[in-house]
């Protein structure tokens, strides 16, 4: 990685703290009066792999917006490798995070490595960002990850919005890792994938973030996925934190109190002849 | 388990109609308004106008206002004047060894009555007259004044372009810099957009004078205030989606603009920017009516001096070159989009 960046930066990197990523105390109201998050303290450790549980409406995309800077919360701080995020430490902390959207966010007229690469714009000049004229050691650092997310040259050079949604994810991992993130923030990454590719793409997810010493904070809402790939998962509901432990931990009683909170009796579905 | 709910009385739910009483109340009153307005712009007149002329065209009736009107027109017009006959003694530094291509001369004796001062007397007397005849000189005097108005219209729409980025940029609301800014951008672009070529014109003509360059002005200005609005509303309506990635990665606003913005409305921008170098075509040759230069302003001129083969020559010429300028934006819209 030569992306230039301050010497403190890189013993940043090199020695990597124990906690990637901390929430404390953090809370958000939107307008219409819903609590999304309430009083939500959370630590993430280095080179975890943390899933979000939890039904919808329950905080967790919220939880990972304000993690990433995409909403500001009410009260509460969010701190990325001990720096607080907001103001001016923003964009330097955003460079320490990779982002994996529901809907991967891919500009689908770029190319697959022009996506990748666009990942690193806010190391450039804004001439190159232009142009799309990335340095060498951008366009080298974006084949070694597509190559890894196992993507082609003929690929690389596709326009993303050609490529199946299971293509267009692993196009997502690449870039969210080409800034060589502290964490990985993945909001519902395989909501929109079928079940073997959802399987895949959060393998990879796990694999290539684990090979790079990136935590990853990844929401979902498949329990299987959940037990299969996570350290430790967070139940959320209304906001709240109503569970935190191993996947071993997660029992029937458990899942009962995540998915179905006392105030919120799921409905039984019934079934139209 | 339960059954699907099933409507009271097996009648059907009052479903919401598509033609509501509000509906048949606005058309009433829209015919109501149209009906008064009709008498006002005497349509009735028109109407008889045109009855009698199709009642004419048909041999029911002698003749027609319209008729006689377009008939005379017509037989002025047409056959169109292509050929350009010059009087040597009117060509400075001319040079009879040296003639423009395909030109002759073409000599003829013209009978001169002159009013001889002692005897005031009319005395006919032949003199020799010479010309400069060229066969395609005056379509060619036309194409050239039709390459002008092009020039004016590419210039206009670059001059657009390039001042209608920024004011988009600010004037959208997810990328301006403070919500006066927008205002300011979007009372502008307003501004601009409500000024018609045809008025601006005239008086860049004053301030300008006679000439091309008045014409590119007025012409930038409106487009200008047409693409800062489309462009600005392209840029709102753009997918937050790749906005928000870019965003996330720590890029600042431009390069969120430059990857995630623009690769989203660059098509939609390639229709518009045709759209306006096609209308600029048209309205160039428009606007020379008042001065500005090109194509209008000779058609202007030939027109005041009753030269209507030289106005059919001129008409034709736009027709031609707008048809063709049609197809080739069409087939550029189809390669870049």
């Amino acid at each position: 990685m030569t992306i230039v960046r301050s010497s403190a930066d890189i013993e940043n990197c090199q020695a990597r703290p124990v906690t990637a990523l901390a929430f404390h105390a953090v809370s958000q109201s939107f307008t219409s009066g819903t609590r999304a998050l309430d009083n939500v303290s959370l630590d993430i450790g280095a080179e975890s792999f943390t899933v979000l549980l939890g039904p919808s409406g329950s905080g967790k995309t919220t939880l990972l917006r304000s993690a990433a800077g995409l909403n500001t919360p009410d009260t509460g701080e969010i701190r990325v490798a001990g720096e607080s995020i907001t103001g001016r430490n923003l964009k330097a902390a955003r460079r320490r995070m990779g982002m994996v959207h529901q809907d991967f966010g891919l500009s689908e007229r770029l190319t697959t490595a022009q996506n990748v690469m666009a990942g690193a714009a806010s190391c450039i000049g804004w001439v190159r960002v232009l142009f799309q004229a990335y340095p060498r050691a951008v366009r080298l650092k974006a084949c070694q990850l597509l190559a890894r997310v196992g993507l082609d040259e003929v690929q690389a050079n596709r326009r993303a919005g050609t490529l199946s949604g299971g293509q267009r994810q692993r196009v997502g991992i690449a870039r969210a890792l080409i800034n060589d993130p502290l964490v990985i923030l993945a909001d519902e990454p395989v909501a929109s994938l079928d079940p073997a590719t959802a399987h895949e793409i959060m393998a990879l997810l796990r694999e290539a973030a684990g090979e790079r010493g990136a935590a990853v904070l990844c929401s979902l809402h498949q329990i299987d996925l959940a037990r299969r790939f996570a350290d430790r998962i967070i139940g959320l509901n209304h906001g709240q934190i109503v569970f935190d432990g191993p996947p071993a931990d997660l029992t029937p009683g458990a899942l009962a109190i995540i998915f179905d909170g006392p105030e919120t009796r799921l409905r039984p579905i019934v079934a139209v002849a | 388990m339960t059954t699907l709910e099933t409507p009271p009385n097996d009648s059907p739910w009052r479903l919401k109609s598509p033609i509501d009483a509000r509906a048949v109340f606005i058309v009433i009153v829209a015919f109501i308004l149209l009906s008064f307005s009709a008498q006002r712009v005497d349509l009735g007149k028109m109407a008889g106008q045109m009855g009698e002329f199709g009642l004419a065209s048909v041999g029911l009736k002698d003749s027609s206002q319209i008729g006689r009107g377009l008939g005379g027109l017509v037989s002025d017009m047409f056959p169109v004047a292509i050929s350009e006959r010059t009087p040597i003694a009117m060509i400075e530094h001319f040079d009879a060894n040296r003639l423009p291509p395909f030109a002759r001369m073409e000599t003829v004796q013209v009978e001169v009555s002159v009013l001889d001062p002692d005897t005031f007397q009319t005395d006919t007397h032949l003199v020799e007259k010479t010309y400069l005849v060229q066969p395609a000189g005056y379509l060619i005097f036309v194409l050239g004044k039709m390459l002008e108005t092009i020039e004016i219209a590419i210039w206009a729409s670059l001059f657009a372009i390039i001042g209608s980025l920024p004011l988009a940029i600010v004037g959208a609301r997810n990328f301006t810099p403070h919500p006066v800014v927008y205002f300011a951008s979007r009372s502008i672009v307003s501004f601009l957009r409500s000024m018609p070529e045809l008025i601006s014109a005239l008086f860049l003509v004053l301030a300008f004078g006679f000439g091309p360059g008045a014409g590119i002005l007025a012409l930038a200005l409106h487009s200008m205030g047409f693409l800062a609005k489309f462009y600005a509303e392209d840029i709102e309506a753009a997918d937050p989606k790749p906005l928000e990635a870019i965003r996330a990665t720590g890029a600042g606003s431009f390069a969120a603009l430059r990857l995630a913005v623009l690769p989203q409305v660059l098509p939609s921008y390639t229709a518009l920017t045709l759209y306006i170098l096609d209308r600029n075509v048209r309205m160039a040759a428009v606007i020379g009516l008042v001065g500005a230069g090109g194509v209008g302003q000779e058609l202007k001129g030939r027109y005041d001096m009753f030269q209507y083969d030289r106005v059919g020559t001129i008409l034709l010429v736009i027709f031609i070159t707008v048809l063709l300028l049609d197809q080739l934006a069409a087939h550029l819209r189809r390669r870049l989009i």
